[in-house]
């Protein structure tokens, strides 16, 4: 995608300190780094101070103003310290609903209390690698302790361009509805298999703890990640000749992220039968792709697909046997050209109304 | 598109790409809502057009009969044949016919069954119940 | 348990023809068939409620029946039950029933579904005769003034529109065929002209008891002019992709074909 977080050397970290901003003036961050008290964050200021932030990290959960986070602001990757001495049941108390059930695979939490992370995590089913370690929650320690790491961050490589929360809140917003609508009213157990898991980002969309959380990638890395971001799922390596590993009629819900359009219409086509293979009749097999495509950087191995092409290889590949139950286009931040769209269909089987 | 080369999209490409998705959106928006059958020419039932070409055959050779009959003079002065005459034999019908088909057929079909019972009750109904084919329409549509 | 058996094949490709032979044959096709019009003057016959309700799917998908383009259609639960209803009544009253309408090529899957018994009568002609029999209905339809004036102008309109709907019908038909090779047989306009024995063929394929009908007896070779000619087409990547599709249907005929070089060799070697 054009455009998309545009990375300045080092990041442009955000600390908001709330209470402790006199503390913290003096422990020396980054140069690139900002500095925010509780007295900074009026809607107008904050709007001004976050404008470009690579990420904002919360030192201070009491005073932080979450609610006033609006547009774009939210687009900005979290980092939050969880105070000390206080239990998981007073957290999400205070914190549940307007703060961690709003944090997603991008945002982080910064803890040395790991008993407190696990369950947070349960609840919440964050991936493990949402998890700073610290060695205390002071904030100051704190605040050195992601600094550095944050710059340490800043010198790898940039992840793929596609891979950001700008980018995944868009698509989160989209398949959450979708996923419910799988699932339906009623089901007890609820099988989901995601081909091309990568690390596993969509596995917490879904409560593991009544949902068999599959995921398939051909990268072996990928496998090893995602398994140990979400120990309750499983995750295996796709078969060679992109075969699924599992028999057919398996899955409720069967669906793939942006993963179509790395691969060539052959492959494209394996993908798509196997997916409607080990979806049961009455399942869902859900699709988001990009649809439209501009002008991509070298590096970006891509086969752009229009949405009819699209429905044309999932009609031979399925040989007719599925119908339409939504259709919806993307349109994502920061680029006007490229579009995305998602696309369920249902598995030809017992019509179920769900 | 070529299956497995890579290539970069024109800007035709994009508007086209573009297009066929917002479209595709449209379409399945349509059918939630059920907004279906407005202004893209969506075919009602192949069954009820054929009736309704029908009627809009029949009405028209009615009225070119009536028109050319002994009492086509004297029908001409009601202000209603004449507007019918207008309407579906004049070379404006056409025009009118090819604009918005579906909606020209059903009036058609309505001002016939109106047409019928004005001269079924009319002192001219004897008369053109003689006629055999009269007497099909009126069985056809009353 | 009652047997089904749907003629299946893109329009103007010999399906009315087809119908009326096995309806000759017994073979019901439905409790209220549609009329002759000025291009078929043998009869369409087609089951009326199944066109209905194909024009119904259509509609809620804001379409026409003019698909040139792979068709997802959303199917609602009322068209569902209507599909049950229509399958139920006849598998009571009948024992051996099927229909004809083009466009189920479209939806023969979802029948399929209902009716997982079905098997498929699978019309195919050279796509140069279909789309220039279809342009020319349309093309008099539209001078004389008949019909939809809409649909008659969009195959104006619209370059390819012709030859991608014969490419999408056929292709579906393709797919029935890939996933339910046991319950297609296909024939071809060219073989039924030549006088291949269709009843027999089903009847030895299936042993549905139909009653063996001589083709020469409803078929009318005045009525489907045959026109070796070329076809226009303007945008050229079709080209490849409507030539895979017609090997492919030939490929199946051919396969109907051996049936009776089979039959004759077992007389031959008697």
């Amino acid at each position: 995608m054009e455009g998309a977080s545009t990375s300045v050397a080092g990041g442009r970290p955000v600390f908001y300190a709330g209470r402790f901003v006199d503390r913290l003036q003096s422990i020396g961050l980054s140069r690139a780094c900002t500095l925010l008290g509780d007295w900074d964050v009026l809607p107008a200021q904050l709007t001004v101070a976050t404008q470009e932030a690579t990420s904002l990290i919360v030192l201070d959960l009491f005073s932080f103003p979450f609610e006033a986070l609006s547009g774009v602001q939210r687009d900005i990757p979290l980092i939050l310290l969880l105070p000390s001495g206080l239990d998981e049941e007073f957290l999400t108390t205070v914190f549940g609903e307007a703060v961690f059930a709003r944090l997603d695979f991008f945002d982080r939490i910064a803890t040395p209390d790991r008993a407190l992370w696990k369950s947070l995590r349960r609840r919440y089913w964050w991936a493990e690698q949402q998890r700073i370690e610290l060695e205390s929650c002071d904030p100051d320690e704190a605040a050195k302790a992601i600094g550095s790491l944050l710059e340490a961050e800043s010198c790898r490589p940039l992840p793929h361009p596609d891979f950001d929360k700008a980018t995944h809140r868009v698509q989160k917003a989209a398949l959450a509805p979708q996923f419910a609508a799988a699932r339906g009213a009623e089901q007890i157990s609820f099988d989901v298999l995601e081909v091309g898991v990568g690390t596993g980002r969509w596995a917490s969309s879904f409560d593991l703890a009544r949902t068999a959380f599959f995921g398939l990638d051909s990268s072996e890395d990928m496998v090893a990640s995602a398994r140990a971001n979400f120990p309750e799922g499983r995750f295996d390596r796709l078969q060679p000749g992109l075969l699924v590993p599992y028999d057919d009629e398996s899955f409720d819900l069967v669906f793939c992220v942006t993963l179509m359009h790395h691969n060539p219409t052959p492959a494209k086509k394996t993908l798509l039968s196997e997916m409607w293979r080990v979806a049961r009749p009455g399942g869902r097999l859900l699709f988001l792709e990009d649809f439209v495509f501009g002008k991509r950087s070298e590096n970006s191995t891509v086969y752009p697909m229009s949405v009819l092409e699209f429905v044309g290889l999932l009609l031979e590949a399925t040989n007719g046997q599925v119908s339409l139950e939504h259709v919806e286009s993307l349109r994502y931040p920061h680029d006007d050209v490229t579009r995305g769209g998602i696309i369920a269909v249902s598995k030809l089987g017992v019509p179920q109304r769900w | 598109m070529s299956e497995n080369d890579f290539y970069t999209p024109t800007d035709l490409d994009m508007l086209r790409m573009e297009n066929e998705l917002l479209t595709f959106e449209v379409r399945f928006l349509r059918s939630r809502l059920g907004w279906v059958g407005r202004g893209t020419g969506s075919s009602p039932s192949l069954n009820r057009l054929a009736q309704l070409e029908e009627a809009e055959n029949d009405l028209v050779l009615l009225l070119r009969r009536m028109a050319s009959s002994p009492l086509g003079p004297f029908l001409r002065l009601k202000g209603e044949f004449r507007a019918l005459e207008e309407r579906y034999l004049s070379p404006r019908a056409q025009e009118a016919s090819a604009r918005d088909r579906l909606t020209y057929l059903e009036q058609a079909e309505n001002d016939l069954v109106l047409l019928l019972r004005r001269i079924g009750r009319g002192p001219l109904g004897r008369v053109f119940r003689l006629k055999r084919g009269f007497r099909n329409l009126e069985e056809r549509y009353l | 348990m009652s047997d089904q058996l749907i003629i299946v094949g893109f329009h103007r490709s010999g399906t009315s023809a087809t119908a009326q032979l096995l309806h000759r044959a017994g073979l019901f096709l439905g409790y209220e068939l549609l009329e002759a019009l000025p291009s078929n003057p043998y009869g369409h016959f087609e089951d009326r409620e199944v066109v209905d309700l194909h024009h119904q799917i259509f509609m809620d998908n804001d379409m026409t029946w003019l698909v040139g383009r792979p068709f997802l259609p959303v199917l609602k639960e009322a068209r569902w039950q209507r599909m049950r209803q229509i399958v139920e009544r006849r598998n009571v009253e009948h024992g051996l029933w099927g229909f004809k309408d083009p466009r189920s090529c479209l939806f023969i899957m979802l029948w399929k579904y209902l009716l997982p018994d079905a098997r498929i009568l699978l019309v195919y002609r050279h796509f140069s005769e279909s789309t220039y029999s279809l342009s020319q209905r349309h093309s008099a339809n539209l001078f004389s003034g008949e019909g939809n004036a809409y649909i008659h102008k969009r195959f104006w309109e619209e370059p390819d529109l012709a030859l991608r709907m014969w490419l999408v019908h056929n292709n579906a038909l393709l797919a029935f065929a890939r996933a339910y090779p046991e319950d297609t047989l296909a024939v071809s306009l060219n073989m039924i002209r030549d006088g291949f024995p269709v009843v027999w063929a089903i009847n030895r394929r299936w042993g549905l008891g139909l009653k063996d009908v001589p083709v020469g007896e409803t078929y009318d070779p005045r009525i489907t002019a045959r026109r070796s000619r070329r076809q226009p087409v303007s945008d050229r990547r079709l080209i490849p992709k409507v030539d895979a599709t017609w090997r492919a249907l030939q490929e199946l005929g051919e396969k109907t074909e051996m049936m009776l070089w089979e039959k004759e060799a077992a007389v031959v070697g008697e």
